[in-house]
Protein backbone atom coordinates (compact mmCIF):
# COMPACT_ATOMS: atom_id res chain seq x y z
CA UNK A 1 0.00 0.00 0.00
CA UNK A 2 1.31 3.59 -0.79
CA UNK A 3 1.51 5.58 2.36
CA UNK A 4 -0.90 8.66 2.45
CA UNK A 5 0.02 12.30 2.50
CA UNK A 6 -0.22 13.13 5.76
CA UNK A 7 1.23 17.08 5.75
CA UNK A 8 -1.38 19.89 6.47
CA UNK A 9 0.73 22.44 5.16
CA UNK A 10 -0.84 21.85 1.40
CA UNK A 11 -4.72 23.14 1.07
CA UNK A 12 -7.05 20.97 2.10
CA UNK A 13 -8.71 20.62 -1.21
CA UNK A 14 -5.16 18.99 -2.58
CA UNK A 15 -4.32 16.75 0.10
CA UNK A 16 -7.59 15.04 -0.95
CA UNK A 17 -7.03 14.96 -3.97
CA UNK A 18 -3.55 13.18 -4.12
CA UNK A 19 -4.99 10.85 -1.16
CA UNK A 20 -8.05 9.57 -3.24
CA UNK A 21 -5.15 8.76 -6.53
CA UNK A 22 -3.28 7.22 -3.32
CA UNK A 23 -6.87 4.99 -2.51
CA UNK A 24 -7.14 4.19 -6.37
CA UNK A 25 -3.97 2.72 -6.48
CA UNK A 26 -4.53 0.54 -3.57
CA UNK A 27 -7.25 -1.83 -5.48
CA UNK A 28 -5.13 -2.33 -8.19
CA UNK A 29 -4.36 -6.64 -7.67
CA UNK A 30 -0.82 -7.27 -7.27
CA UNK A 31 1.13 -10.54 -6.91
CA UNK A 32 2.06 -11.19 -3.53
CA UNK A 33 5.42 -13.35 -2.90
CA UNK A 34 7.15 -14.05 0.03
CA UNK A 35 10.71 -12.63 0.26
CA UNK A 36 13.75 -14.99 -0.45
CA UNK A 37 11.68 -16.60 -3.21
CA UNK A 38 13.04 -17.50 -6.67
CA UNK A 39 11.01 -15.77 -9.60
CA UNK A 40 12.34 -17.26 -12.83
CA UNK A 41 11.64 -15.43 -15.92
CA UNK A 42 12.63 -15.91 -19.56
CA UNK A 43 13.06 -11.99 -19.84
CA UNK A 44 14.39 -9.58 -17.82
CA UNK A 45 11.51 -8.04 -15.59
CA UNK A 46 11.19 -4.84 -13.64
CA UNK A 47 9.63 -5.43 -10.57
CA UNK A 48 10.82 -3.18 -7.67
CA UNK A 49 10.16 -6.15 -5.43
CA UNK A 50 12.60 -8.20 -7.66
CA UNK A 51 16.36 -8.28 -7.90
CA UNK A 52 18.71 -10.27 -10.15
CA UNK A 53 20.34 -12.99 -7.97
CA UNK A 54 23.89 -11.47 -9.27
CA UNK A 55 25.66 -11.45 -5.89
CA UNK A 56 24.88 -7.59 -5.62
CA UNK A 57 25.37 -6.04 -2.03
CA UNK A 58 21.78 -5.19 -0.54
CA UNK A 59 21.93 -2.29 2.02
CA UNK A 60 19.97 -2.52 4.71
CA UNK A 61 19.14 1.13 5.42
CA UNK A 62 17.99 1.62 2.00
CA UNK A 63 14.40 0.45 0.23
CA UNK A 64 15.04 -3.30 0.76
CA UNK A 65 15.33 -2.84 5.02
CA UNK A 66 12.88 -5.60 5.68
CA UNK A 67 14.77 -8.16 3.55
CA UNK A 68 18.05 -7.30 4.98
CA UNK A 69 16.01 -7.59 8.49
CA UNK A 70 14.46 -11.13 7.29
CA UNK A 71 17.45 -12.67 6.05
CA UNK A 72 19.87 -11.70 9.48
CA UNK A 73 17.06 -13.61 11.18
CA UNK A 74 17.73 -16.72 9.74
CA UNK A 75 21.71 -16.83 10.34
CA UNK A 76 21.30 -18.43 13.38
CA UNK A 77 18.69 -21.01 12.61
CA UNK A 78 20.32 -21.35 9.34
CA UNK A 79 23.85 -21.49 9.16
CA UNK A 80 24.20 -23.48 6.13
CA UNK A 81 22.58 -20.70 3.31
CA UNK A 82 25.60 -18.05 4.44
CA UNK A 83 29.13 -18.32 3.99
CA UNK A 84 31.98 -15.50 4.55
CA UNK A 85 32.53 -12.87 2.22
CA UNK A 86 36.03 -14.46 1.02
CA UNK A 87 34.85 -17.80 0.32
CA UNK A 88 31.85 -16.66 -1.61
CA UNK A 89 34.11 -14.40 -3.68
CA UNK A 90 36.74 -17.75 -4.06
CA UNK A 91 33.66 -19.94 -5.38
CA UNK A 92 32.59 -17.20 -7.94
CA UNK A 93 35.91 -16.96 -9.20
CA UNK A 94 36.64 -20.47 -9.72
CA UNK A 95 33.13 -21.61 -10.41
CA UNK A 96 31.47 -18.89 -11.46
CA UNK A 97 28.63 -19.38 -8.91
CA UNK A 98 28.07 -19.21 -5.21
CA UNK A 99 24.74 -20.21 -4.14
CA UNK A 100 24.95 -18.95 -0.46
CA UNK A 101 24.49 -15.54 1.20
CA UNK A 102 26.78 -13.49 3.40
CA UNK A 103 25.37 -11.56 5.89
CA UNK A 104 27.49 -8.01 7.56
CA UNK A 105 26.12 -7.45 11.02
CA UNK A 106 28.30 -4.88 11.44
CA UNK A 107 27.54 -2.67 7.94
CA UNK A 108 23.92 -4.63 7.46
CA UNK A 109 23.96 -5.91 4.62
CA UNK A 110 23.27 -8.84 2.77
CA UNK A 111 25.09 -10.36 -0.06
CA UNK A 112 23.18 -12.44 -2.92
CA UNK A 113 23.89 -15.65 -4.14
CA UNK A 114 24.93 -15.56 -7.55
CA UNK A 115 23.31 -17.98 -9.99
CA UNK A 116 24.14 -16.17 -13.40
CA UNK A 117 21.16 -16.55 -16.25
CA UNK A 118 21.44 -19.62 -17.72
CA UNK A 119 19.86 -23.34 -16.92
CA UNK A 120 20.57 -26.56 -19.09
CA UNK A 121 18.24 -29.10 -20.27
CA UNK A 122 17.51 -32.33 -19.02
CA UNK A 123 20.53 -34.34 -21.65
CA UNK A 124 18.92 -34.72 -24.97
CA UNK A 125 20.58 -38.08 -25.93
CA UNK A 126 23.35 -40.38 -24.85
CA UNK A 127 26.31 -42.20 -27.08
CA UNK A 128 28.19 -44.97 -26.15
CA UNK A 129 31.52 -45.51 -28.01
CA UNK A 130 33.58 -48.46 -27.19
CA UNK A 131 37.80 -48.73 -27.40
CA UNK A 132 39.21 -51.76 -29.12
CA UNK A 133 42.39 -51.53 -27.53
CA UNK A 134 43.88 -49.91 -23.86
CA UNK A 135 47.37 -49.32 -23.27
CA UNK A 136 48.95 -52.20 -21.06
CA UNK A 137 50.66 -49.40 -18.44
CA UNK A 138 51.79 -52.38 -15.98
CA UNK A 139 55.14 -55.19 -15.61
CA UNK A 140 53.76 -56.68 -12.56
CA UNK A 141 55.84 -54.50 -9.92
CA UNK A 142 53.02 -54.56 -7.45
CA UNK A 143 53.22 -58.27 -7.65
CA UNK A 144 56.20 -58.44 -5.75
CA UNK A 145 58.24 -59.00 -8.50
CA UNK A 146 61.69 -56.87 -9.30
CA UNK A 147 62.56 -54.59 -11.74
CA UNK A 148 62.36 -56.34 -15.25
CA UNK A 149 65.55 -56.05 -16.50
CA UNK A 150 66.05 -58.97 -14.21
CA UNK A 151 65.12 -62.33 -14.80
CA UNK A 152 63.83 -64.07 -11.55
CA UNK A 153 62.91 -67.58 -10.95
CA UNK A 154 59.72 -68.85 -8.72
CA UNK A 155 59.88 -71.75 -7.21
CA UNK A 156 57.35 -73.97 -6.18
CA UNK A 157 58.00 -76.70 -3.33
CA UNK A 158 55.74 -79.90 -2.97
CA UNK A 159 55.24 -78.33 0.90
CA UNK A 160 55.65 -75.28 2.51
CA UNK A 161 58.55 -75.40 4.25
CA UNK A 162 59.20 -73.07 6.99
CA UNK A 163 62.48 -71.18 6.82
CA UNK A 164 64.42 -68.69 9.12
CA UNK A 165 66.53 -65.99 8.37
CA UNK A 166 66.03 -63.44 5.18
CA UNK A 167 63.37 -64.92 3.97
CA UNK A 168 59.80 -63.35 4.43
CA UNK A 169 56.51 -63.91 3.55
CA UNK A 170 55.68 -60.24 2.26
CA UNK A 171 55.09 -59.41 -1.08
CA UNK A 172 58.16 -58.80 -3.19
CA UNK A 173 60.37 -60.01 -0.74
CA UNK A 174 63.65 -62.53 -1.34
CA UNK A 175 65.52 -64.29 0.36
CA UNK A 176 67.49 -67.63 0.96
CA UNK A 177 66.46 -70.35 2.47
CA UNK A 178 67.78 -72.11 5.19
CA UNK A 179 68.41 -75.13 3.46
CA UNK A 180 67.87 -76.83 0.24
CA UNK A 181 63.31 -76.98 -0.36
CA UNK A 182 63.04 -80.61 -1.53
CA UNK A 183 62.26 -81.35 -5.48
CA UNK A 184 61.13 -77.69 -6.15
CA UNK A 185 59.51 -76.45 -9.62
CA UNK A 186 60.97 -73.80 -11.26
CA UNK A 187 58.98 -71.01 -13.10
CA UNK A 188 60.60 -68.45 -14.99
CA UNK A 189 59.46 -65.03 -15.17
CA UNK A 190 60.60 -61.88 -17.41
CA UNK A 191 59.26 -59.01 -16.55
CA UNK A 192 58.95 -55.84 -19.35
CA UNK A 193 61.13 -52.90 -17.99
CA UNK A 194 59.38 -50.17 -20.18
CA UNK A 195 56.06 -50.68 -18.24
CA UNK A 196 55.19 -49.87 -14.95
CA UNK A 197 52.35 -49.81 -12.37
CA UNK A 198 49.24 -52.34 -12.74
CA UNK A 199 48.58 -54.47 -15.77
CA UNK A 200 45.43 -53.48 -17.26
CA UNK A 201 42.71 -55.89 -19.26
CA UNK A 202 42.81 -54.93 -22.59
CA UNK A 203 39.69 -55.46 -24.42
CA UNK A 204 35.96 -54.21 -24.51
CA UNK A 205 36.08 -51.37 -22.60
CA UNK A 206 33.57 -48.86 -23.31
CA UNK A 207 33.30 -44.51 -22.93
CA UNK A 208 29.94 -42.60 -22.26
CA UNK A 209 28.97 -39.12 -23.56
CA UNK A 210 26.03 -36.65 -22.69
CA UNK A 211 24.56 -33.88 -24.69
CA UNK A 212 23.10 -31.05 -23.27
CA UNK A 213 21.76 -27.12 -24.65
CA UNK A 214 21.50 -24.23 -22.64
CA UNK A 215 18.77 -22.20 -21.57
CA UNK A 216 18.50 -18.54 -20.96
CA UNK A 217 16.03 -17.51 -18.12
CA UNK A 218 16.50 -14.77 -15.42
CA UNK A 219 16.56 -15.78 -11.68
CA UNK A 220 15.40 -13.43 -9.46
CA UNK A 221 15.06 -13.04 -5.54
CA UNK A 222 11.95 -11.78 -3.83
CA UNK A 223 13.17 -8.72 -1.71
CA UNK A 224 9.42 -7.65 -1.09
CA UNK A 225 6.70 -9.36 0.23
CA UNK A 226 4.43 -7.33 -2.98
CA UNK A 227 5.52 -5.65 -5.71
CA UNK A 228 4.36 -2.39 -6.85
CA UNK A 229 4.08 -0.90 -10.09
CA UNK A 230 6.04 1.98 -11.10
CA UNK A 231 3.58 4.53 -10.72
CA UNK A 232 2.62 3.49 -7.09
CA UNK A 233 6.60 3.26 -6.04
CA UNK A 234 6.97 6.61 -7.58
CA UNK A 235 3.54 8.12 -5.80
CA UNK A 236 5.30 6.48 -2.59
CA UNK A 237 8.35 8.79 -3.12
CA UNK A 238 6.88 11.98 -3.82
CA UNK A 239 4.34 11.33 -1.23
CA UNK A 240 7.66 10.33 1.50
CA UNK A 241 9.72 13.70 -0.11
CA UNK A 242 6.00 15.67 0.54
CA UNK A 243 5.88 14.62 4.07
CA UNK A 244 9.79 15.35 4.91
CA UNK A 245 9.07 18.93 2.98
CA UNK A 246 6.20 20.02 4.76
CA UNK A 247 8.13 19.84 8.49
CA UNK A 248 11.22 20.98 7.91
CA UNK A 249 11.39 22.88 4.32
CA UNK A 250 8.92 25.85 3.60
CA UNK A 251 10.39 26.68 -0.05
CA UNK A 252 8.28 24.94 -1.57
CA UNK A 253 5.11 26.91 -0.81
CA UNK A 254 3.37 28.71 -3.24
CA UNK A 255 2.60 32.56 -3.71
CA UNK A 256 -0.60 32.27 -2.26
CA UNK A 257 0.44 30.14 0.62
CA UNK A 258 3.90 32.08 1.47
CA UNK A 259 1.53 35.16 1.70
CA UNK A 260 0.40 33.83 5.08
CA UNK A 261 3.45 33.98 7.07
CA UNK A 262 5.52 37.02 8.06
CA UNK A 263 8.19 37.95 6.69
CA UNK A 264 11.82 38.50 8.67
CA UNK A 265 13.20 41.95 10.08
CA UNK A 266 15.14 43.67 7.69
CA UNK A 267 17.33 46.03 10.07
CA UNK A 268 17.74 49.23 7.87
CA UNK A 269 17.96 53.01 9.18
CA UNK A 270 17.04 55.79 7.79
CA UNK A 271 15.95 59.37 9.05
CA UNK A 272 12.07 60.05 8.60
CA UNK A 273 12.49 63.42 9.96
CA UNK A 274 15.01 65.41 12.15
CA UNK A 275 14.71 68.34 13.95
CA UNK A 276 11.09 69.37 12.65
CA UNK A 277 9.44 71.64 14.62
CA UNK A 278 5.85 70.52 16.12
CA UNK A 279 3.11 72.15 13.96
CA UNK A 280 -1.09 72.47 14.79
CA UNK A 281 -1.56 70.50 11.23
CA UNK A 282 -0.54 66.91 10.71
CA UNK A 283 2.37 65.97 8.87
CA UNK A 284 2.80 63.22 6.70
CA UNK A 285 5.86 61.50 5.49
CA UNK A 286 6.30 58.87 2.98
CA UNK A 287 8.38 55.53 3.29
CA UNK A 288 8.24 54.40 -0.68
CA UNK A 289 11.56 55.06 -0.64
CA UNK A 290 12.07 52.92 2.51
CA UNK A 291 9.59 49.85 2.05
CA UNK A 292 9.94 47.02 -1.20
CA UNK A 293 7.20 48.34 -3.62
CA UNK A 294 5.41 44.96 -3.62
CA UNK A 295 1.75 45.85 -2.28
CA UNK A 296 2.14 43.68 0.94
CA UNK A 297 1.50 45.36 4.43
CA UNK A 298 4.91 45.80 6.28
CA UNK A 299 5.26 46.88 10.42
CA UNK A 300 8.14 49.67 11.07
CA UNK A 301 10.19 49.55 13.97
CA UNK A 302 10.34 53.94 14.40
CA UNK A 303 12.52 55.53 17.14
CA UNK A 304 11.12 58.99 18.17
CA UNK A 305 12.35 61.40 20.37
CA UNK A 306 10.53 65.04 20.94
CA UNK A 307 11.80 68.22 22.10
CA UNK A 308 10.23 71.30 24.44
CA UNK A 309 10.96 74.84 23.22
CA UNK A 310 12.51 77.00 26.05
CA UNK A 311 8.84 78.71 27.44
CA UNK A 312 7.97 77.39 31.01
CA UNK A 313 4.33 75.43 30.50
CA UNK A 314 5.58 74.55 27.15
CA UNK A 315 4.97 70.60 26.06
CA UNK A 316 5.99 68.85 22.81
CA UNK A 317 4.94 65.25 21.61
CA UNK A 318 5.53 62.37 19.36
CA UNK A 319 1.96 60.61 18.01
CA UNK A 320 1.74 58.93 14.62
CA UNK A 321 -0.94 57.21 12.76
CA UNK A 322 -0.21 55.55 9.44
CA UNK A 323 -2.35 54.70 6.09
CA UNK A 324 -3.40 51.82 7.97
CA UNK A 325 -4.05 52.97 11.43
CA UNK A 326 -7.72 54.34 11.95
CA UNK A 327 -6.94 56.56 15.13
CA UNK A 328 -3.36 57.54 16.49
CA UNK A 329 -1.22 56.19 18.64
CA UNK A 330 1.18 58.15 21.18
CA UNK A 331 5.11 57.86 21.76
CA UNK A 332 6.26 60.30 23.76
CA UNK A 333 5.21 63.56 25.69
CA UNK A 334 6.84 66.16 27.54
CA UNK A 335 6.14 69.65 29.17
CA UNK A 336 8.89 72.11 30.59
CA UNK A 337 8.24 73.90 33.70
CA UNK A 338 11.48 76.09 33.34
CA UNK A 339 12.70 78.37 30.66
CA UNK A 340 15.03 75.14 29.18
CA UNK A 341 14.24 72.81 26.97
CA UNK A 342 12.94 69.21 27.86
CA UNK A 343 13.01 66.04 25.74
CA UNK A 344 10.86 62.47 25.98
CA UNK A 345 11.80 59.35 23.70
CA UNK A 346 10.05 56.27 22.93
CA UNK A 347 9.60 53.90 19.97
CA UNK A 348 6.70 51.73 18.52
CA UNK A 349 6.20 49.45 15.73
CA UNK A 350 3.42 51.03 13.32
CA UNK A 351 1.99 49.47 10.75
CA UNK A 352 2.67 50.36 7.52
CA UNK A 353 0.03 49.91 4.21
CA UNK A 354 0.39 50.41 0.50
CA UNK A 355 0.11 53.78 0.20
CA UNK A 356 3.95 53.77 2.91
CA UNK A 357 2.48 56.62 4.87
CA UNK A 358 3.36 57.86 7.87
CA UNK A 359 2.17 60.84 10.27
CA UNK A 360 3.34 63.18 12.52
CA UNK A 361 -0.24 64.60 14.84
CA UNK A 362 -0.24 68.07 15.70
CA UNK A 363 -1.60 69.88 18.48
CA UNK A 364 -3.63 73.48 18.03
CA UNK A 365 -2.67 74.07 21.87
CA UNK A 366 -0.96 77.34 22.25
CA UNK A 367 1.22 75.24 24.61
CA UNK A 368 2.49 72.84 21.91
CA UNK A 369 5.60 74.01 20.99
CA UNK A 370 9.18 72.25 20.38
CA UNK A 371 10.76 69.99 17.46
CA UNK A 372 10.44 65.99 17.20
CA UNK A 373 12.66 63.45 15.58
CA UNK A 374 11.65 60.05 13.86
CA UNK A 375 13.94 57.70 12.92
CA UNK A 376 13.28 54.12 11.14
CA UNK A 377 15.27 51.31 12.40
CA UNK A 378 13.58 48.31 10.70
CA UNK A 379 10.74 46.76 8.86
CA UNK A 380 9.21 43.71 7.86
CA UNK A 381 6.04 42.13 6.00
CA UNK A 382 2.91 41.15 7.65
CA UNK A 383 1.96 38.10 5.85
CA UNK A 384 -2.21 37.94 6.90
CA UNK A 385 -3.12 40.86 4.86
CA UNK A 386 -2.39 41.70 1.06
CA UNK B 1 20.85 57.64 -0.54
CA UNK B 2 18.66 60.84 -0.45
CA UNK B 3 18.46 63.66 1.83
CA UNK B 4 16.06 66.40 2.02
CA UNK B 5 15.81 70.01 3.74
CA UNK B 6 12.05 70.67 4.54
CA UNK B 7 11.35 74.40 3.86
CA UNK B 8 8.33 75.88 5.65
CA UNK B 9 7.22 79.44 5.63
CA UNK B 10 10.51 80.05 3.71
CA UNK B 11 12.77 78.86 6.27
CA UNK B 12 14.23 75.43 7.03
CA UNK B 13 12.01 73.39 9.12
CA UNK B 14 14.31 69.76 9.76
CA UNK B 15 15.72 67.51 7.46
CA UNK B 16 14.51 63.75 6.24
CA UNK B 17 15.72 60.97 4.36
CA UNK B 18 11.66 60.68 2.86
CA UNK B 19 9.77 62.92 1.62
CA UNK B 20 7.04 65.24 3.44
CA UNK B 21 4.25 64.63 1.69
CA UNK B 22 2.28 68.23 2.76
CA UNK B 23 1.86 70.49 0.24
CA UNK B 24 3.05 73.52 2.40
CA UNK B 25 6.11 71.99 2.89
CA UNK B 26 8.52 71.90 0.13
CA UNK B 27 11.08 69.01 -0.09
CA UNK B 28 15.01 70.23 -1.24
CA UNK B 29 17.35 67.56 -1.69
CA UNK B 30 20.53 68.45 -0.36
CA UNK B 31 23.61 66.44 0.47
CA UNK B 32 24.92 64.37 2.99
CA UNK B 33 27.32 67.22 4.05
CA UNK B 34 24.08 69.54 4.10
CA UNK B 35 21.98 66.96 6.11
CA UNK B 36 24.22 66.32 8.88
CA UNK B 37 25.00 70.19 9.23
CA UNK B 38 21.93 71.48 8.75
CA UNK B 39 22.44 74.29 11.49
CA UNK B 40 24.80 75.76 9.20
CA UNK B 41 22.35 76.02 6.78
CA UNK B 42 19.84 78.83 5.81
CA UNK B 43 17.34 79.08 2.89
CA UNK B 44 17.69 82.09 0.71
CA UNK B 45 14.39 82.05 -0.90
CA UNK B 46 15.91 79.45 -3.77
CA UNK B 47 18.24 77.10 -2.12
CA UNK B 48 19.70 76.37 0.49
CA UNK B 49 23.06 78.12 1.34
CA UNK B 50 25.38 79.08 4.00
CA UNK B 51 24.51 80.86 7.15
CA UNK B 52 26.42 83.34 6.94
CA UNK B 53 25.56 85.11 10.41
CA UNK B 54 26.16 81.54 11.80
CA UNK B 55 29.13 82.19 14.29
CA UNK B 56 26.81 84.96 15.80
CA UNK B 57 23.50 82.90 16.23
CA UNK B 58 25.44 80.50 17.82
CA UNK B 59 26.86 82.72 20.58
CA UNK B 60 23.61 84.34 21.10
CA UNK B 61 22.54 80.77 21.65
CA UNK B 62 25.35 80.41 24.02
CA UNK B 63 24.65 83.42 25.50
CA UNK B 64 20.79 82.61 25.98
CA UNK B 65 21.63 79.22 27.52
CA UNK B 66 23.97 80.88 29.94
CA UNK B 67 21.43 83.04 30.91
CA UNK B 68 19.19 80.38 31.73
CA UNK B 69 21.35 78.62 34.44
CA UNK B 70 20.34 79.01 37.95
CA UNK B 71 21.43 78.01 41.36
CA UNK B 72 19.57 78.12 44.70
CA UNK B 73 19.88 81.28 46.75
CA UNK B 74 21.59 79.19 49.53
CA UNK B 75 24.22 78.12 46.45
CA UNK B 76 25.38 81.55 45.96
CA UNK B 77 25.26 82.86 49.49
CA UNK B 78 27.74 80.30 50.33
CA UNK B 79 29.59 80.22 47.17
CA UNK B 80 30.42 84.11 47.74
CA UNK B 81 30.95 83.47 51.60
CA UNK B 82 33.75 80.89 50.88
CA UNK B 83 34.99 83.06 47.98
CA UNK B 84 35.24 86.43 49.07
CA UNK B 85 33.85 86.51 52.80
CA UNK B 86 30.50 88.58 52.02
CA UNK B 87 27.51 87.71 54.32
CA UNK B 88 24.44 88.30 53.08
CA UNK B 89 24.09 91.62 55.33
CA UNK B 90 27.09 92.87 53.39
CA UNK B 91 26.10 91.68 50.25
CA UNK B 92 22.22 93.55 50.72
CA UNK B 93 24.22 96.19 51.72
CA UNK B 94 26.23 96.13 48.39
CA UNK B 95 23.11 96.99 46.89
CA UNK B 96 21.65 99.29 48.80
CA UNK B 97 24.56 101.60 48.11
CA UNK B 98 23.80 101.63 44.22
CA UNK B 99 23.27 104.70 43.15
CA UNK B 100 19.35 105.82 42.28
CA UNK B 101 20.46 109.72 41.08
CA UNK B 102 18.19 109.05 37.84
CA UNK B 103 14.76 107.01 37.28
CA UNK B 104 16.15 104.41 35.97
CA UNK B 105 18.89 103.65 38.36
CA UNK B 106 16.33 103.61 41.57
CA UNK B 107 14.58 101.02 39.15
CA UNK B 108 17.63 98.82 38.56
CA UNK B 109 17.99 99.30 42.34
CA UNK B 110 14.62 98.44 43.76
CA UNK B 111 14.72 95.22 41.12
CA UNK B 112 18.21 94.34 42.13
CA UNK B 113 16.60 94.52 46.25
CA UNK B 114 13.37 92.30 44.63
CA UNK B 115 15.69 89.65 43.35
CA UNK B 116 17.63 89.17 46.14
CA UNK B 117 14.65 89.17 48.84
CA UNK B 118 12.27 87.41 47.00
CA UNK B 119 14.09 85.04 43.97
CA UNK B 120 13.67 81.25 45.10
CA UNK B 121 16.74 81.10 42.38
CA UNK B 122 18.90 83.39 41.14
CA UNK B 123 19.10 83.20 37.06
CA UNK B 124 22.31 83.84 35.62
CA UNK B 125 20.32 86.28 32.99
CA UNK B 126 19.35 88.44 35.83
CA UNK B 127 21.24 91.97 35.79
CA UNK B 128 21.63 91.51 39.91
CA UNK B 129 24.64 89.01 39.48
CA UNK B 130 26.23 90.87 37.07
CA UNK B 131 26.31 93.76 39.64
CA UNK B 132 27.22 91.97 42.37
CA UNK B 133 30.05 90.17 40.79
CA UNK B 134 31.63 93.76 39.67
CA UNK B 135 31.70 94.96 43.30
CA UNK B 136 33.14 91.94 43.90
CA UNK B 137 35.63 91.75 41.25
CA UNK B 138 34.43 89.00 39.64
CA UNK B 139 34.58 88.44 36.20
CA UNK B 140 31.35 87.44 34.08
CA UNK B 141 33.49 84.60 32.67
CA UNK B 142 34.18 83.33 36.32
CA UNK B 143 30.11 83.93 37.30
CA UNK B 144 29.50 81.85 33.96
CA UNK B 145 31.85 78.86 34.97
CA UNK B 146 30.21 79.14 38.79
CA UNK B 147 26.63 78.69 37.26
CA UNK B 148 27.72 76.51 35.42
CA UNK B 149 29.58 74.08 37.93
CA UNK B 150 28.23 75.28 41.18
CA UNK B 151 31.45 75.92 42.58
CA UNK B 152 32.47 78.56 44.64
CA UNK B 153 36.62 77.89 43.93
CA UNK B 154 35.93 79.51 40.28
CA UNK B 155 34.69 82.83 42.26
CA UNK B 156 38.48 83.27 43.65
CA UNK B 157 39.91 85.74 41.69
CA UNK B 158 43.62 84.40 40.78
CA UNK B 159 46.56 86.64 41.31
Amino acid sequence: MVNKLTNTVKPLDEVDKINEIIDALDNIDVPIRNIGEIVISTTPLTDAGLHLLDGALIDGSGSYSAFVTHIAGLVSTYPDLFTTESAWQTAVTNNGICDKYVYDNINNTVRLPKWGIQAYTKPSSVSISTATTVPVIGNGLTLGLTDGTVNAGMYQADYLHTYTGAYGTNVGSTGTPGSIIPRPHTIGVTTDSTKSGLVAQTANLSTVSLTQYPLNCYYYIVLATSTKTDIQVDIDEIVTDLNGKADVDLTNLSNTQSSNFDGQWVYSSLTVANSVAVSSNNVAYSLSSYLPNDGYNYEVLLSCICYTDATSGHFSRIALTSDLIVNYINIAQVRTRTASTVDAAGNCIIPVGAERIITFVGSTSASFGGTYTIVARGYRRIGTNQ
Amino acid sequence: MTYYAFIKDNMIDGVGQVKCLNPEILNIEISEEVFNNIDHYIWDGEAVVLDPDYEEKQKQKERERIAQLHLTRGDVFRALLMAKGVTRAQLRQVIENLPEETNEQSITKEMALIDFDEALDFYRGVALIDTVGAQLGITPEQMDRFFETNDWHELVTVE
